[in-house]
């Protein structure tokens, strides 16, 4: 089984990037005790999550 | 979190107001409360789940919570209040939760329930500055949430079910939520729903064989998310209905008429449910078994073949005999054949001897030869030992199947006997229990379908997800938002991987300290470890190496659960002093009621030795007679606080008895009890 280094390292770095800021994001949502049932919530983190991606792979490359 | 009080006023044996200050420092973190039977422990226990969550695990739910005398004591149509309080802190802020209902009085000491429960917490900051939260369910969720209290507040009279308990599912996801573990499968969700938002996007400019298939995978990502999502909720419901079932299965043996009976079906119960797990293992043994010689079977007519022909080739004198010739040579050379007469060079026995040197080929043939027939034994050796163990396995099955219908018709008669009862409570138990019954096997139902269609969904969503990356792969130079879709789905695969690698780090961690802290406690010779599918098992040493110990007593299964939930409360909080990005963790107090139940004297001593080690802040609510016993003299060095419960009781046995330290007799004319320090 892969290591945490080793996984993370697998990815690019604007992949890293998503990833750590990824956590960020559920971190401050992680008291909900079933973000699932709060549609709206979920709804505005999953909005988050495109726009980060949106802002961190800017070109085709 | 550490608990400072609780203050319970009008709750269930409570009259009035009473406060129970809990132990804190390092070095004293055990508070002791202890009294008779019917005291009120287990409403203590209950004061803080019913002031946390507004539930109780009392058969009657939340009905008859409020404190009788207070009832008789009020005027008709004056107002009854019940309430708890419970301090405590939690990462340098000061909680004060408040739950409290209101009752009216109504004549022949009946009472209305005004259904006007209020549920407050004030939040003291750092700065002293003390704020009434506005979402308290979530706030009291945040520290401890819901689906983890119980493990942290428990009654010990039924921990021992945690080492038996099959939904290891369900431990599994307790013990991420714990570890914060939860937010890794929340990120990897959202970063799927991150990438179908783009595919939408893509799916606008792509041919309708995209468009289609993309639609097709997130219809099928959304169809599984349900389904998840119903079989939690169906096994969490299918738990609380066994919980029901059992305690109604318990208040029959109360009752001397049904008591033989029903210990009669617990037993049968009991028994059956070992067999169907026997029977879920034999199914697996003969699936392994099956996979195992699946080329033997299936090779055996080629080499049924194969032996006919070497056979043959051997008859016909194409294939060696066992004689091989170097051997032959050396008697030509020696001049002295094998039955002693001589060879001289010449003469029939040469010729004879030269004929058998032929046919009995080089060391190259022999060595195939040699080879093959070994392959042919060993093949036919596998195939009685693959017939022998499945005809095992099968007989074994079928004993199983005919032991559990047998028990199935006595488990019928039995219900009939309790049926036929002429008791009212016991026959209205029985129906109840019936009912239980029928639901719990239409959960089963519903549980097994679910089971059997998520693995096929989830099958066909990763072959359609392949061919989906796919199309990408050809249209990612020219755009955009395909690199998006990639890094989404990239990063979403790093987070399974990483939830893959966390979940079997925090299984090893926890195996250890379970068997760590339960080989200091066990007599006998067992290894408590946690599987790979996070189910607590109990090895024991033979001459055939490690196996399973299926047998445990309920005082050696408590022992298991509280080591268990003791390596889990340890973990959790060392994690969350790591304070690390991917683990939270947490710091819990564990609060049991009857934890030392089920344990003879010498594991009642172990444990209670063991008791403030389990968790920083320990809270019990003890038996007198336990706690006078050996319970007293292992812990008394840890308990910072200890507390009696006295009965007030208005029977004669309560008037004639001088000087008891747990019952007194009460000329209130109604029974209550209430705390004194000790």
């Amino acid at each position: 089984m892969k290591t945490q280094k080793e996984i993370i390292n697998g990815l690019t770095k604007e992949e890293q990037q998503i990833l750590h800021s990824v956590m960020t994001i559920e971190q401050t949502n992680l008291y909900i005790s079933d973000l699932k049932q709060n549609k709206s919530k979920e709804k505005e983190t999953i909005e988050s999550v495109v726009k980060l991606i949106e802002k961190v792979v800017k070109s085709e490359n | 979190m550490k608990i400072k009080k609780i203050t319970i006023k009008n709750f269930r044996q409570f009259w009035k107001e009473t406060t129970l200050n809990f132990a804190c420092s390092p070095k004293q973190n055990v508070t002791v409360i202890h009294g008779a039977n019917g005291s009120g422990k287990t409403s203590l226990l209950n004061a803080f789940k019913w002031c946390f969550y507004g539930k109780t695990d009392f058969d009657t739910g939340t009905e008859h919570i409020l404190n009788e005398a207070s009832v008789h004591n009020a005027n008709t149509g004056q107002i009854v209040e019940l309430s708890i309080t419970v301090n405590f802190e939690e990462d340098g802020y000061k909680y004060e939760v408040i739950r409290s209902a209101k009752f009216r009085k109504l004549p022949n000491n009946e009472v209305e329930d005004l259904k006007t429960i209020e549920f407050k917490i004030n939040k003291t900051e750092q700065d002293g500055q003390t704020k009434p939260i506005t979402t308290p369910t979530s706030e009291i969720n945040k520290v401890l949430p819901e689906s983890l209290h119980p493990y942290f507040f428990f009654n010990g009279e039924r921990i021992e079910k945690l080492a038996g308990v099959n939904e290891s599912g369900q431990i599994k996801d307790a013990i991420k939520r714990l570890m914060g573990l939860k937010q890794i499968e929340r990120a990897e969700r959202h970063l799927k729903k991150a990438s179908e938002s783009f595919r939408k996007i893509n799916a606008k400019t792509s041919d309708q064989r995209y468009q289609t298939l993309s639609g097709d995978v997130a219809q099928m990502g959304t169809d599984l998310d349900n389904f998840n999502k119903k079989l939690a909720e169906l096994k969490q419901d299918k738990q609380e209905k066994v919980k029901r079932k059992d305690d109604v299965e318990k208040k029959l043996e109360g009752f001397k008429e049904s008591k033989h009976f029903q210990e009669q079906r617990s037993l049968l119960n009991n028994e059956n449910e070992r067999i169907e797990d026997d029977i879920k293992n034999n199914e697996r043994l003969r699936k392994e078994l099956i996979d195992k010689h699946r080329a033997v079977v299936l090779s055996q007519t080629l080499v049924d073949k194969c032996e006919a022909l070497v056979d043959l080739n051997r008859k016909k004198g194409l294939l060696p005999y066992k004689v091989r010739a170097p051997f032959i040579d050396d008697l030509i050379e020696q001049d002295s054949c094998i039955c002693g007469r001589p060879i001289h060079g010449e003469g029939e026995v040469l010729i004879a001897l030269t004929k058998a040197k032929e046919s009995a080929g080089n060391d190259e043939l022999d060595e195939v030869y040699s080879s093959v027939s070994s392959l042919i034994k060993n093949q036919q050796n596998n195939l009685l030992d693959y017939k022998k163990n499945t005809e095992e396995l099968s007989e074994q099955q079928s004993k199983n199947r005919k032991t559990k219908k047998d028990n199935e018709d006595k488990i019928s008669e039995l219900g009939l006997k309790i049926g036929s009862i002429k008791h009212n409570e016991i026959n209205a138990l029985e129906d109840l229990s019936k009912e239980l019954g029928r639901e719990l096997t239409a959960f089963n139902r519903d549980i097994y379908h679910l089971e059997e269609k998520i693995p096929e969904l989830n099958t066909k969503l990763i072959q359609e997800t392949k061919t989906l990356e796919k199309l990408e792969k050809k249209q990612k130079e020219h755009s955009l938002v395909v690199w998006r879709i990639t890094a989404a789905n990239n990063v979403a695969k790093a987070f399974i991987e990483l939830n893959e690698s966390f979940t079997n780090q925090v299984r090893e961690n926890l195996s250890d300290r379970v068997n760590k802290t339960f080989s200091q406690i066990i007599r006998k010779d067992v290894r408590a470890f946690i599987d790979n599918d996070f189910q607590l098992k109990i090895e024991k040493r033979s001459q055939y190496g490690d196996i399973e110990a299926k047998e445990q007593s309920t005082g050696e299964k408590q022992v298991t659960s509280l080591s268990f939930i003791s390596s889990i409360i340890s973990l959790a909080k060392e994690k969350h002093e790591q304070g690390g990005k991917f683990f939270k963790g947490g710091l819990y107090p564990l609060v049991m009621d009857s934890p030392f139940g089920a344990l003879d004297d010498d594991y009642r001593f172990k444990v209670a030795e063991r008791v403030a080690n389990l968790a920083d802040q320990v809270i019990i609510f003890v038996s007198n007679s336990q706690w006078n016993g050996t319970v007293k003299s292992a812990c008394a060095e840890r308990v910072g606080n200890s507390y009696r419960l006295i009965h007030h009781s208005t029977t004669d046995v309560a008037k004639n008895i001088e000087d008891n330290e747990y019952l007194r007799y009460s000329d209130e004319g109604f029974e209550f009890s209430t705390l004194e320090e000790a």
